[in-house]
């Protein structure tokens, strides 16, 4: 599982060719050896004036911290633009952003819902995440777990096994899933909520502060990292 | 703090591939694609997938896209197959497509340099798309005939290898991969990079796209 994290450049001079984005992560306060690898991406070239760039980084949910054994949502990202510009090349300073998460609770009093996912994007809706939540009593080895909905292709039974099995579960429901961006950065957030059983029953929306809405648009919620 | 190479996140090189989807109607409220790749022919394991939602593309009519990023090397082999399917959400109804499965393939394109100009190349390349806007540039830093310890990337050169590139016998053959869907197109172009010569003024880096309309070649 991914998030996704828009990186964008201005042109600030004519003649520029080719701007180029290198990242890596690492575990929070460790530095990375630009010398043994790291990741490269081609901006895109958005045009206008002055000329736009952009690239959607596909982000890690975790790094793996070697030092301490284990997986750590928090983590560092390091990333500096190589500019090719009247046949040479630059580079900008090297920057850093402290990968944070925020988890989200959203509790179902009445037992209502039985699908439920948070959909958020780092700063606006260009780069939607889905993420999907789960009560944490629900059973970790379930094939009806919320991460392999969309790959379930008996919608019917998987909708069916599900509700029974929410129905056994003591309310109020406490739906949790996370996301994540770079500190000091805002969320855009909504929840995308289904009544899928009974079939005759059966509905979905997106919610924001203001009720239900389409996906996107202003009715969300923001959140300060 | 001295640097900790073993901690740094690590992956194998990557492509990115434009996916579109035109809703057929009205009433579409998000459509996601889930994709996961296996050697050619394999079956899909889904547990794995990756996924994405598709933005709404500006100025299309139902348009979504999104860029997924792909490996270059699927155990250790080029090419390989890859699995999708878009997930759609209506109003009071979702439903999945069937899976599509597409031949990913490379194709080696080189470039011979007759005169010995330049100390590295490499290939910038895209699939072509029906809108130019949407083109996804990608990087193939390519390797020298002869040069035993260079190995094709996705970055471009940055060593100074101006005296072991000298050494070799003309003309220099200059070789790296594009990638995408059997039978689609690629436009490429080249970055020339010549370093570290004994006169730093005579150090160059141009872009040679054909005048603005690059090649293409067929996969």
């Amino acid at each position: 599982m991914s998030w996704y994290y828009p990186k964008g450049w201005t042109d600030q001079d004519d003649g520029i060719e080719q701007v180029l984005i290198h990242y890596v992560c690492t575990p929070p306060n460790q530095w990375p050896d630009w010398g043994w690898g790291h990741e490269t991406r081609v901006l895109q070239d958005l045009g206008g004036f002055p000329r736009e760039r952009l690239k959607v980084l596909r982000m890690p949910r975790e790094v793996w911290d070697m030092d301490n054994g284990w997986p750590t949502p928090e983590y560092r990202f390091h990333y500096y633009f190589e500019v090719y510009q009247n046949g040479s090349r630059w580079t900008t300073d090297l920057f850093n952003e402290d990968i944070v998460y925020r988890d989200l609770e959203y509790a179902d009093r009445d037992g209502w819902v039985t699908n439920i996912c948070i959909y958020w994007s780092v700063g606006d809706w260009r780069a939607p995440v889905y993420s999907p939540m789960e009560d944490p009593r629900f059973p970790a080895d379930s094939e009806f777990r919320s991460t392999k909905y969309y790959s379930y292709w008996d919608k019917d039974r998987f909708h069916y096994e599900k509700s029974q099995m929410l129905g056994a579960l003591e309310r109020p429901h406490r739906w949790q899933s996370r996301m994540s961006g770079p500190l000091g950065a805002t969320l855009v957030q909504q929840y995308h909520v289904g009544h899928m059983y009974p079939p005759e029953e059966k509905s979905e929306t997106w919610l924001g502060p203001n009720g239900p809405s389409a996906p996107g648009g202003d009715n969300h919620w923001v959140h300060y990292l | 703090m001295g640097p900790l190479p073993l901690n740094a996140v690590q992956s194998l090189p990557v492509f990115g591939l434009r996916k579109t989807w035109v809703d057929p109607g009205p009433g579409i409220a998000m459509v996601q694609i889930q994709y996961t790749w296996t050697p050619p022919g394999g079956t899909a394991d889904w547990a794995n997938a990756e996924e994405m939602v598709l933005a709404p593309k500006a100025g299309s009519a139902g348009g979504r896209t999104a860029v997924l990023e792909l490996p270059r090397f699927v155990e250790g082999a080029p090419d390989y197959s890859l699995h999708h399917f878009f997930f759609v959400v209506g109003g009071n109804d979702d439903a999945a497509s069937p899976v599509f499965t597409e031949d990913i393939v490379a194709r080696e394109l080189a470039y011979t340099d007759a005169a010995g100009r330049y100390t590295s190349v490499g290939v910038v390349w895209s699939a072509v798309d029906a809108s130019p806007e949407s083109a996804v540039p990608n990087y193939t830093r390519t390797a020298m005939d002869g040069l035993s310890f260079q190995s094709p990337g996705a970055a471009p050169e940055d060593a100074s290898i101006y005296e072991f590139v000298r050494a070799q016998p003309l003309p220099h053959v200059f070789r790296g991969m594009v990638w995408g869907v059997r039978g689609s197109e690629v436009r490429y172009g080249y970055h020339l990079i010549r370093q570290g010569s004994p006169n730093p003024a005579e150090d160059t880096e141009s872009w040679d796209d054909d005048g603005g309309s690059g090649w293409t070649v067929r996969l």
